[in-house]
């Protein structure tokens, strides 16, 4: 008998096993309340409960943290994304705004010329070389002929010099070889505006009797074939004794003209033509 | 492996399913790292020992789980005692077998769930199919790795051929 139990031990052990479980069970079925060693084996398990919540815990918080701050650089990568567009947005916007400004400036000058234009753009600058000439991308398929008159829209820019069917060479004030046919508008003084291939340009052939101050708008004066009268030239800005019975007179043009971008060309038809004896042939940069 | 450590191990299971669950709250249905270990049991130290871890680690993971106490130690037992007794009759340490031991005792286990739930007059708390076909699935990827770890630590040879 003893020989039949030890040899079938684990069969034994697991009926008393099973039936002590099955009456653990049906006791709690029939008393409806947790058993005893319920509460006993959650108090033994209790304080490893507690550190696995707390390392399960810790775990999650580090993997929130993690998944939020991949988050928030996720977010804040496309937000500088997004900065860099209105930012590049804005500045369209800007010079659009700008473009307009100069363009409607242009337009209320166009209208008050009283003579046909045409509107050109800059498409070459070289208002700070030896020879100030600027290069604008109309020309004679436009109806644009040499000598014609160019203006901005705070003023006189220059003559055109070169015509070709579509670009056309502008020769500026400031050029050592232009001159210009200007009075000063308050007093009605007469003079030459001559470009000295620099910034400035110089009034020529005003007495030291007349009066003419620093400050003073200078407008063309309408004789020279190429201008029209009154537009604006520059401003007076040093006023000197000169040499005998000359005032030596620097003007600061009013067109900046390194940073013009449309011009208007005056389409007249009574403009003085390479084969007419005015004005003199010189060439942009050439000294006179 | 000492006894100390073996019950370490066992009550370490029941404290990691409930932490997984903390975690993963879905992991019940897919894990039941407490039998894995009973079958790691089973087929290392045969079916008393197994049969004993299974009651002993099936007690605390109802206490700590809320279901009727006895439940998951009656399963956990029974399939402890099977494989241990499979295990004394044929080779469960190659790697076929010990999946096919691990999908028999996940189906098992469940199975006896169920029919102790149902002659103690509960109701299931799931869908019993699926749910048994994901903890198949589930223990048997997890039961490969973890007797993969084992062996790997040198406790191969301790199986029971």
């Amino acid at each position: 008998m003893l020989q039949f139990v030890r040899e079938r031990r684990a069969l034994f052990l697991l009926l008393a096993v099973l039936a002590s479980l099955f009456v653990l069970m049906a006791v709690q079925v029939k008393g409806g309340s947790s058993p005893e060693p319920e509460s006993w084996l959650l108090r033994m398990a209790s304080p490893l409960l507690r550190a696995s919540a707390a390392v399960t815990g810790g775990v999650t918080g580090m993997w929130d943290e993690y998944v939020n701050l991949r988050h928030t650089r996720s977010r804040n990568e496309a937000l500088e994304e997004r900065v860099g567009q209105l930012q590049i947005e804005l500045q369209k916007q800007e010079e659009a705004r700008l473009e307009n400004e100069r363009l409607r400036a242009l337009l209320d000058l166009k209208e008050g010329m009283g003579v046909a234009t045409v509107a050109a753009t800059v498409i070459g600058n070289n208002s700070i070389g030896v020879s100030r000439t600027i290069l604008v991308g109309r020309g004679s398929d436009a109806g644009i002929r040499q000598n014609m008159a160019v203006v901005g829209a705070q003023g006189v820019v220059g003559r055109v010099w070169t015509v070709s069917p579509r670009v056309s060479k502008v020769q500026l004030i400031t050029d050592a070889a232009a001159g210009t046919a200007v009075l000063v508008q308050r007093t009605r003084v007469q003079g030459i505006l001559l470009g000295r291939g620099s910034d400035l340009c110089s009034l020529e052939y005003i007495s030291t009797l007349e009066d003419v101050k620093e400050g003073d708008l200078l407008v063309t004066a309408g004789c020279d074939g190429i201008y029209p009268r009154g537009l604006p030239v520059g401003r007076v800005a040093e006023v000197s004794a000169g040499e005998g019975l000359l005032r030596g007179i620097s003007v600061v043009p009013r067109v900046e003209f390194n940073r013009i971008e449309e011009v208007l060309v005056l389409l007249r038809s009574d403009i003085p033509q390479p084969d007419s004896p005015a004005p003199p042939a010189t060439v942009p940069g050439e000294l006179k | 492996m000492s006894l100390f450590l073996a019950l370490l191990v066992l009550v370490l299971s029941a404290i990691g399913q409930v932490a997984l669950t903390g975690l993963w709250p879905d992991a019940s249905l897919y894990f039941d790292l407490p039998l894995v270990v009973v079958i790691y049991y089973g087929i290392k130290k045969g079916p008393a020992g197994a049969l004993l871890a299974g009651a002993g680690v099936g007690l605390l993971q109802d206490s700590l789980e809320g279901t009727l106490l006895g439940v998951n130690a009656l399963a956990k037992a029974l399939v402890g005692y099977l494989v241990g007794f499979l295990g004394l009759r044929f080779a469960l340490a190659p790697f076929m077998s010990r999946v096919l031991v691990l999908a028999a005792a996940t189906v098992l286990s469940r199975a006896t769930e169920v029919g102790i739930l149902a002659i103690m007059g509960r109701r299931l708390a799931y869908a019993p199919y699926p749910h048994l076909l994901l903890s198949v699935a589930g223990n048997c990827i997890l039961g490969s790795l973890l007797v993969g770890l084992l062996a790997a630590r040198g406790m191969k040879g301790e199986i029971i051929q």
